[in-house]
């Protein structure tokens, strides 16, 4: 059984992800019912979508589980989404999935191995790493999103 | 490390990162709304600091809140928004001196929070949650009016 700390981060990830939490949306829900029209829309040219900033966090749950299961991990840019409904709708997919995969990885860790350094010269324990791109980093897009959402009477 | 201390480090991440977006901003910038109902950075900002200095202060511990005791309100007024340097250290500080109470037992207790009960642990968590995805809004305006999300 995952250890106390183990636990906490676990309730951590699932609050900002899909809940409960406090009066404020989760991931899940800012982008419930979004079209793909709506998610590729961005405010200026320079600007994020909400399609972007999704890969960008499915991606950051990729890079978790890969960082937890060997030890390093590559990052993922922010590529210019293909824009069909069927494109959109794989990618919440493939976040659930990813979510659901990052909890069983982490469920899988001892509270130990949380504070041993995976990469030694990045000095930074894995938990640390996994806090960097953990549940503060997705609520903060999350907070993108609605105000994305917001703009267009989503 | 404990639990508390994961909270500690998640508050001290935070912090940096809520800074490195706020940082540099003008009252103009504080004050900017899109067109439409959305609120201006500055309010948000307000929201969310005043919103932890109630969660800390009054619920948790049974206080007044820094904004009723230092009367914030008429020392700056609503209209004049906190900015760093100001009232934003002293709600900052004060959640660190908090923390710095509490072990591991005090997180699994059952608080009133609003009328619903919860583990204190939760609480916290929450106040993170809550501020980074409220910091996220401010990146995403900053980014209407042409500044970039986070400078460091």
């Amino acid at each position: 059984m995952a250890g106390p700390l183990v636990r906490a981060l676990i309730a951590h990830v699932d609050s900002s992800f899909e809940g409960p939490n406090g009066d404020y949306p989760t991931l899940l829900e800012t982008i419930t019912g979004l079209t793909a029209q709506q998610a590729v829309w961005r405010p200026s040219p320079t600007s994020n979508s909400i399609w972007q900033i999704v890969y960008h966090l499915a991606s950051g749950k990729e890079w978790q589980i890969e960082m937890m299961q060997k030890g390093q991990a590559e990052t993922h840019g922010w590529p210019e989404p293909p824009g069909d409904e069927e494109s959109w709708q794989a990618l919440i997919a493939h976040l659930k999935d990813a979510h659901r995969r990052q909890k069983l990885a982490l469920g899988r860790l001892t509270d130990e191995e949380l504070l041993k350094y995976p990469v030694p010269e990045l000095r930074r324990t894995l938990l640390e790493l996994i806090l960097s791109s953990g549940s503060a980093h997705e609520a903060h897009h999350a907070g993108q999103i609605s105000y994305l959402r917001g703009l267009q009477d989503a | 490390m404990t639990i508390i201390g994961l909270l500690r480090r998640e508050f001290a991440l935070i912090r940096h990162h809520v800074t490195g977006i706020i940082q540099g901003l003008t009252k103009d910038d504080l004050l900017w709304a899109p067109a439409g109902v959305a609120n201006p950075i500055g309010t948000t900002l307000l929201h969310f600091l005043t919103s932890e200095d109630r969660l800390i202060q009054g619920v948790l511990q049974g206080k007044p809140s820094l904004w009723e005791a230092g009367r914030w309100d008429e020392q700056i007024g609503i209209i004049s928004l906190p900015v760093r340097g100001h009232d934003w250290t002293g709600v900052d500080q004060a959640t660190s001196a908090y923390l710095n109470l509490l072990n591991d037992t005090d997180l699994e207790e059952q608080v009133q929070v609003y009328g619903q009960e919860q583990a204190r642990a939760e609480v916290l968590f929450s106040i993170i949650i809550h501020n980074t995805s409220h910091a996220g809004e401010i990146a995403a305006l900053k980014g209407l009016q042409g500044i970039r999300g986070r400078t460091t």
